[in-house]
């Protein structure tokens, strides 16, 4: 668990995806036969084989805002990069790479219930005048939310587990990898959050017969909450649907018969919202078989998202038993 | 046979096809039959042991359905419903038009043409229209005319737990068990009655019930089950699958107490599932029958159907079963029917 | 087989959006010897191949979509009834009351429910009835329906096709199954042409969750134009704008997603042979597959045809068969007109 604090830990809005990529090579640098980083900022790793092409991608960048304008008063104005939900940013610290923290605040004389809106909030970062402020922050900074992690018996909590918890997932993986005669690729994918973008065009390079993406999921175990079948702490979680995509059903069953011969819990996934880097990679060039395997998590894009240890287990695992497979599909 | 009769067309007002149905399969078994002027067929089974007690059973031949009003210049038709229906279970339907038949569906604009707020409303009725492939008034006016009774199109198909869809289970139900039961022969008179016009407000059975004036009448039906998704359990009015729905009360009549638990007693004595309709809503023949005449002691035996009023009710074959044991175990015990003197 | 045959039989096959393997299954053994070569893509999309004995005569991709709206099992209640999502663009207001079939292990027959009159209030009567309160009643107890019916089952509207007067007929999936009947029976009449070109069919699935098969199938395929088929809304009493009659024969349409030269080329030829047609105009995005074939690869010059077609997305989409007929016969004119492709495009 402490690599995975150190991932959710470290900051990387989209487009900033290098800020992580020490670690992650730090890890799997002994494990893998190649490491690339492409024009897109995926990087990539490669465990060779004879077998068929198959390609993991998990994302490594997360919500965020970016610094637009600075006013005379040193009040700093952004754009949301991604989801960013302003309801739960409101009042919460924002962390620019260069270690400069804000706070995202309202036009107080505004009714938050109607005006909360981009244009109603501002970021305070104790600057008195727009000279000092231009010290701490410039237009294009980026910044990502604040979100400790912490760790009870069965759950994590953090920010950034969409999607560091995906990496992980394939980390640990890649450690327990050995003699694979599938072609193995590992792409640690970038801007998904900004619409699916390196996912794409890592997929029209490789050119995999398979593809799987590692992602997290919404979950439909808490009060009052849009009805879903996927509960935390039921296991890695088979993507059937959601707005990207349609997984492959061969693959699906193929995925579904790998965890149940090696007792690994799971469920399965339709999600009425959101998409995820599979839906870019099925229908790149001539298409590919395309599959997706979800971490459930409460809460998800705010500083408090919450997965279950043993779901990711579960999920490194049924990696783990994937790569070692050669593919039958049906 | 059940599913025979759900596939028949007899909205509320032109239910001659039923009847000739119902005629033709057992005017054989009764002693005397009656055609009224409003389309109820009365079958009169004389007793083995003739007294002085007037039994009837009632079951209604129609079922909610629609009547062409108007044929537009496009040549789409305009429809009235008749009984009552959810506006909300029509769109996209599947009918039957007249005599001869035609088919023909009730159409709506597709959802990429409608407006945010046409997408949150109910569409009523008198909006909707039926297509059924002319291309002018005219030519429309050579397969339908004003006034022609409109059915809905609904295969009788099994689900799954001996339960089945259907539509106008309400109340062909009640008919196929009526008919079922005058293949015996009881110690007491009883009369058959199949009913006109019970949606259109119970009209058949108030004249039938003049005409007859029993003292016992027995009414079965189809009555609305709801225990379905989200709905809490002390809402089910009823369950499928408990057996036949005995009425306490309801918004037409109040179930004769003592009939009700001579209903009761015989279910208990032969071990017959039933249970209690648990709502006072809704209304049967059995408020016409009540307070017809000189006043009849009347008491309804119901079927258990989802989704009634719809091209789609949905029923247990186990409850029908339950129910027919039941009626024919009341008709033969019927003449031991003695009432508390009423105070 | 008549186009009304081909009709009646794809439209009885359920291939909701990513589950269209009975379609592509049934297409491929039925009409495989209309074909040199027929296959399936990683997608799932169905290509057929009539070649060409001359090489170099270039390449012809017609297109319809197999996949059909449906609604997919997201949960099982206490009871047994199962919750629904929609897949694809689905009027919530039409499904109560309808009888649909359930794929799973085994088909089942199942009711769309809601909560019955005598429970709700007077406010909820007036409202339209969401996915959050509507469920398919299947007649199983949970344990049952846990069994029978995994999370992730399809559902599509049942019956059959229905005929109506003057050559009309009702079915479920006419969107876009007419298509591919109007393309199939094209194939039949050619049969005994023989053609400089090579002609391939697509029968591509996921179009109505974001025009996804296409792109592939054009990506693999890589021909050197492409002829979308798929259907418009035609008029009805409550729609006048933007729609087209019944009956007129095939709609062509113009704007940015269309090639302008191939479609001035196929006009003529049309208005040569006298088959009568109509003109759609669309600014933008035609929402069909040829929006996304015009941008696979290097780009792709392209066409749409489309059948006016009424109640779109209902399991009673309506059109009339001579409409099908005359567009079978437009594209067969057209595809006859030319030698080489070079010559339709210039």
């Amino acid at each position: 668990m402490e690599l995975l604090k150190k991932l959710t830990q470290a900051s990387a809005a989209s487009g900033n995806e290098n800020n992580i990529f020490d670690i992650i090579k730090k890890e799997i640098e002994p494990y893998v036969d190649r490491i690339d980083v492409d024009a897109m900022g995926n990087l990539i790793a490669r465990k060779i084989g004879d077998g068929k092409k198959v390609l993991f991608a998990a994302h490594t960048d997360e919500i965020g805002v970016m610094a637009n304008y600075i006013d005379e008063n040193g009040f700093v104005r952004f754009a949301p990069i991604g989801g960013v939900d302003l309801y739960s940013a409101l009042y919460q610290r924002v962390r620019f790479h260069n270690g400069t923290v804000g706070t995202v605040c309202f036009e107080s004389k505004s009714d938050v219930k109607k005006d909360l809106k981009v244009s109603t909030t501002y970021i305070d970062v104790g600057a008195s005048n727009a000279e000092e402020a231009q010290k701490l922050v410039n237009p294009g900074d980026t910044a990502v939310f604040d979100g400790d992690f912490f760790e009870r018996e069965k759950t994590v909590v953090s920010k950034a587990l969409d999607n560091r918890a995906g990496v992980y997932i394939l980390i640990e993986a890649i450690k327990q990898i050995k003699n694979n005669s599938l072609d193995l690729y590992f792409v640690f994918s970038s801007q998904e959050e900004i619409g699916l973008r390196g996912a794409k065009t890592a997929t029209y390079n490789i050119e995999p017969d398979i593809a799987i993406s590692v992602d997290v999921t919404d979950t439909g175990d808490t009060p009052g909450c849009e009805a879903m079948d996927v509960k935390l702490g039921n296991g890695p979680a088979i993507k059937i649907m959601d707005k990207s995509v349609i997984t492959h059903k061969g693959l699906r069953d193929f995925i579904s018969r790998c965890a149940s011969d090696h007792s690994i819990n799971c469920q399965y996934e339709i999600l009425t919202f959101g998409g995820t880097d599979a839906g870019a990679m099925q229908t790149v060039k001539s298409g590919c078989i395309t599959g997706a395997i979800s971490l459930p998590v409460r809460y998800i894009h705010t500083p408090c998202e919450t997965a279950n240890k043993s779901d990711i287990d579960g999920c490194i695992k049924l990696v783990g038993e994937i790569c070692k497979k050669d593919f039958i599909l049906v | 046979m059940l599913k025979i009769l759900s596939e028949l067309n007899g909205v509320s007002g032109n239910e001659k096809i039923v009847a000739d149905f119902i005629l033709s399969q057992v005017s054989d078994l009764a002693d005397e039959t009656i055609c009224d002027s409003m389309g109820n067929l009365i079958f009169l089974k004389k007793g083995k042991k003739p007294n002085s007690k007037k039994v009837a059973l009632f079951a209604h031949m129609d079922e909610v359905g629609f009547i062409v009003t108007d044929i537009t210049d496009d040549g789409y038709i305009k429809f009235a419903q008749v009984g009552g229906l959810d506006d909300r279970i029509l769109l996209t339907q599947k009918v039957k038009i007249g005599k001869n038949a035609i088919d023909g569906v009730i159409g709506i604009k597709a959802v990429h043409l409608q407006t945010k707020d046409e997408r949150g409303k109910v569409i009523k009725t008198d909006e909707m229209y039926i297509d059924i492939g002319a291309t002018s008034a005219e030519d429309a006016k050579k397969y339908v005319s004003k006034g022609d009774y409109i059915s809905f199109q609904s295969e009788f198909v099994w689900l799954h737990n001996m339960r089945f869809k259907g539509k106008a289970i309400d109340d062909r139900a009640g008919c196929a068990i009526m008919m079922e039961l005058m293949k015996e022969k009881y110690d007491s008179d009883v009369y058959f009655c199949f009913t006109v016009q019970e949606e259109t407000g119970l009209r058949g059975a108030s004249v039938l019930s003049r005409r007859i004036n029993p003292d016992v009448a027995l009414v079965f039906e189809a009555t609305t089950a709801s225990d379905t998704a989200f709905i809490p359990k002390h809402l089910h009015a009823t369950t499928l699958g408990k057996g036949p729905a005995i009425t306490m009360m309801d918004k037409g009549s109040y179930s004769n107490i003592a009939l009700k638990e001579f209903v009761v007693s015989v279910a208990n004595d032969r071990g017959i599932d039933f249970q209690y309709k648990l709502t006072a809503n809704g209304g049967n023949d059995a408020r016409a029958v009540q307070t017809g005449a000189s006043g009849a002691k009347v008491c309804s035996v119901s079927l258990p159907c989802r989704y009634i009023h719809s091209p789609s009710c949905v029923a247990d074959l186990r409850d029908y079963e339950n129910m027919k044991k039941l009626a024919r175990a009341v008709l033969n015990e019927i003449h031991n029917f003695e009432p508390e003197p009423e105070e | 087989m008549s186009i009304e045959k081909y009709i009646k039989n794809l439209t009885h096959i359920s291939g909701v959006s990513g589950f269209e393997h009975d379609v592509s299954d049934y297409i491929i053994s039925e009409f495989n010897s209309l074909f040199d070569d027929i296959h399936t893509d990683a997608m799932g999309n169905v290509i057929a191949c009539k070649k060409s004995k001359n090489a170099g005569g270039g390449s012809v991709m017609l297109e319809a979509h197999i996949d059909e709206i449906g609604l997919i099992v997201s949960g099982i209640d206490e009871n047994g009834f199962l919750l629904v999502a929609p897949i694809g663009g689905i009027d919530c207001r039409i499904l109560y009351g309808n009888t649909v079939n359930v794929h799973a292990k085994n088909k089942y027959v199942g009711v769309v429910g809601a909560k019955p009159p005598h429970v709700m209030t007077e406010d909820e009567y007036s409202k339209v009835l969401g996915f959050d309160s509507l469920y398919v009643d299947v007649g199983m107890t949970k344990e049952q329906a846990t069994e029978l019916i995994p999370v992730g089952s399809v559902i599509t509207f049942m019956g059959d096709a229905l005929k109506l007067k003057n050559g009309y007929m009702s079915a479920k999936c006419m969107d876009d199954r007419a298509s591919l009947s109007v393309i199939l029976d094209c194939i039949k009449k050619l049969s005994d042409v023989e053609l400089d070109y090579n002609l391939y069919v697509c029968a591509c699935v996921q179009e109505e969750v974001g025009l996804r098969g296409s792109l592939t199938a054009a990506y693999g395929v890589n021909p050197d134009f492409a002829i979308a088929i798929d259907v418009t809304h035609a008029t009805t009493p409550d729609e006048s704008k933007g729609t087209f009659k019944c009956g007129c024969g095939p709609v062509v349409c113009v704007g940015p997603n269309i090639h302008p030269s191939l479609v001035e080329r196929f006009r003529g030829v049309l208005d040569n042979k006298g088959i009568p047609y109509e003109i759609e105009v669309e600014g933008g995005n035609t929402g069909t597959d040829a929006w996304s074939i015009q941008t696979a690869r290097e780009g792709i010059p392209t066409m749409l045809l489309s059948l006016p077609l009424k109640y779109m997305h209902t399991p009673i989409e309506t059109l009339s068969i001579d409409d099908c007929n005359k567009t079978s016969s437009a594209l067969c004119e057209f595809l006859k007109s030319f030698k080489r492709t070079e010559d339709a495009l210039c």
